[in-house]
């Protein structure tokens, strides 16, 4: 299932943009979306396999939050290299206090295989004061099988954090996974922090 | 941006010039000599440098890896590495005044800069020279020469080439490598791009 949002923000802080999903495969597409001061913009996928979210030009301003969740998520039999959830963060949340938050909970193992990994994408977002960026596989998978039982788990973070006070957290917590944290060009500027962390 | 993975029972071999690739934009520039492929082995795994490629080797399933490049620079900034152990790469990161980099006493840091310095992640070979010019200018229609070119994200075999595909994340194009002329050219009619990069 595939379903759009788009919201332009005329009055700040007043509505919140909320896209939820609860079958297989699911997929959230927001953009231009919660720019201004004080908007929330949630993107949750329940259950499934291959949960993804889609985030861009949005959540840009003062004190907004954007959040990118796929609950569940695992290996389908046909396409055994699936991440079990991806979240794709892009152009937003760029601007003063603002908080990323991308994150692949549950996933589980099918027959063989390991159990469903994640994927966070967080591009040219997060870009000024004091903003945060978390991108975060886990906790909560089941062992599965394969080779890599925790699945294959990646952040990517890029063009991302720069400038002063920010914070970029990724962190990969399944263990037997192949746990990949990849930071770009990003965290550069005064007083940011860098943390990665696999667990 | 941008990921090639390869299993096998043994070893997970994971390339990160890939991702580094899709994250900088490169522009093609003269012709470069290949580059000797450098290898950094440590108990239970190694790491080659194969000019855009890093490709990590570890013996064991699972396994952690963190890449940093081009970031923490700057004024008082921290680069904090957790939950090891694992192998952390480090490059063009932590420069200026009073950034730090914590990293847990299990971890493996492989400084790039330290031990091939100069090194830039992403670099590619550049076009054929000799190719079409328009307006004064080299034609926009992107190629690359020598087999050796590392950075595709995606190789998949078409049925309509009878042969493999290599994807370019740069240009997001589909590319064929052809033996006689030793270069990779773009296939006329483009099948759709991996799940990935849409």
């Amino acid at each position: 299932m595939t379903r759009f949002t788009s919201v332009k923000m005329l009055v700040a802080g007043l509505v919140s943009v909320v896209a939820c999903a609860g079958t297989a495969s699911a997929q959230n597409f927001i953009r231009g979306s919660g720019n201004g001061v004080g908007n929330t913009i949630v993107s949750q996928n329940r259950g499934g396999y291959g949960g993804k979210n889609v985030i861009q030009n949005s959540g840009n301003g003062i004190g907004n939050t954007i959040v990118a969740q796929n609950r569940g998520g695992y290996h389908s039999v046909g396409y055994p290299q699936q991440f079990g959830g991806q979240n794709v963060i892009q152009n937003s949340g760029n601007g003063i206090g603002n908080t990323i938050i991308a994150q692949n909970r549950g996933g589980y193992g099918f027959g063989g295989f390991p159990s469903g990994g994640g994927l966070n994408l967080v591009t040219n977002s997060g870009n000024g004061i004091g903003n945060t960026i978390v991108a975060q596989n886990g906790p909560g998978s089941f062992p599965g099988g394969g080779v890599f039982p925790g699945g294959v788990n990646v952040n990517v973070i890029a063009n991302s954090g720069n400038g002063i006070g920010n914070t970029i957290s990724t962190q990969n917590g399944r263990p037997g996974g192949l746990n990949i944290n990849v930071v770009a060009n990003s965290g550069n500027g005064s007083g940011n922090v860098i943390h990665t962390g696999n667990r | 941006m941008f990921t090639r993975m390869i299993w096998t029972p043994l070893a997970a071999v994971l390339v990160l010039g890939g991702l580094a690739a899709a994250t900088s934009a490169q522009t093609p520039g003269l012709p470069a000599a290949p580059p000797t492929p450098q290898v950094i082995s440590w108990p239970g795994g190694s790491m080659v440098l194969n000019g855009s490629e890093v490709i990590m080797r570890t013996k064991s399933p699972g396994g952690s890896t963190n890449l940093i490049t081009n970031s923490g620079n700057g004024f008082g900034n921290r680069l904090v590495i957790s939950g090891g152990p694992g192998v952390t790469v480090v490059q063009n990161a932590r420069n200026g005044i009073g950034n730090r980099l914590v990293l847990d006493p299990d971890e493996l840091l492989i400084d790039l800069d330290q031990i091939v310095p100069g090194m830039k992640l992403g670099q590619r070979s550049p076009p054929l020279p000799g190719l079409p010019v328009v307006d004064g200018k080299r034609d926009v229609v992107a190629s690359y020469k020598g087999k050796e070119n590392k950075f595709w994200t995606k190789r998949e075999y078409h049925d309509s080439y009878d042969c493999n595909l290599y994807w370019d994340p740069s240009t997001k194009q589909w590319f064929r490598y052809y033996l006689d002329d030793d270069i990779f050219r773009p296939v006329a009619t483009q099948p759709p791009a991996p799940p990935v990069e849409k």
